[in-house]
């Protein structure tokens, strides 16, 4: 799986620890989900989706094997 | 959204502090405790610090002190670091298994280098309570996905 958050949030000229903040997670967690190291839970991904006012399938895109 | 099944609620992340006060602390005020007791006379025999107090004087600081450790928040509490504790707890208590069944093997091992005879080591207490906590563990885990299904099924009527 991949994701684009590091171009939505680019969009939204946000950087790590301000969309961390408005999520109400650590930076940390934001660089994990960034680079594919924790895939966040389902509430999370759909709060991300509705802050930068996507779908979730636009956020995070299945690849072959998963 | 409310959760169908009760959690473990994390003390707040001072306890942290509390932690390693006990792991560096405890143990020099145990031992100054049982010294006062035995001075006093309410531990009868001055030897017996040797061979009755000194596995708890030793392990439960250190087990208090893990356990406030392991069982409070982090700073930045959020579902990855809850994630990460889960993966922790789950390969901790798989490696405490196999090292504690493996435990009779490496002494005799051991006694084999130095040419003296097996011998079981008294290992009694650790198995009953890897016993218990796993009893404990599968018990829990059951009943919690029977509440579930059971949940699921009320809900489909």
């Amino acid at each position: 799986m991949r994701n684009n958050i590091k171009v939505e949030r680019a969009r939204k000229d946000m950087t790590q620890e301000q969309l961390a903040e408005a999520l109400g997670v650590s930076r940390q967690t934001i660089n994990a989900i960034e680079k594919n190291k924790y895939l966040p839970s389902t509430l999370l991904a759909l709060k991300m989706s509705d802050l930068f006012g996507v779908t979730v399938n636009d956020l995070f895109i299945l690849e072959e094997g998963d | 959204m409310k959760e169908l099944l009760p959690q473990v609620k994390l003390l707040p992340n001072r306890f942290k502090r509390y932690g390693l006060w006990v792991l560096i602390a405890g143990m020099p005020a145990l031992t100054l405790l049982t010294f006062a007791l035995i001075s006093i006379g309410l531990i009868p025999r001055s030897d017996a610090f040797f061979d009755e107090w000194s596995h708890p004087i030793v392990y439960y600081p250190i087990i208090i002190g893990l356990a406030l450790l392991n069982f409070s928040e982090e700073k930045e509490e959020d579902e990855m670091v809850q994630h990460l504790r889960y993966q922790a707890f789950m390969t901790g208590v798989l490696y405490l298994i196999v090292g504690i069944l493996m435990l009779p093997l490496f002494t005799n091992a051991v006694k084999l280098l130095e040419g003296s005879t097996l011998g079981m080591p008294d290992i009694g207490g650790m198995l009953g309570a890897l016993a218990l906590l796993l009893f404990y563990t599968y018990a829990s885990f059951k009943y919690k996905l029977h509440q579930m299904r059971k949940a699921l099924e009320t809900d489909a009527e």
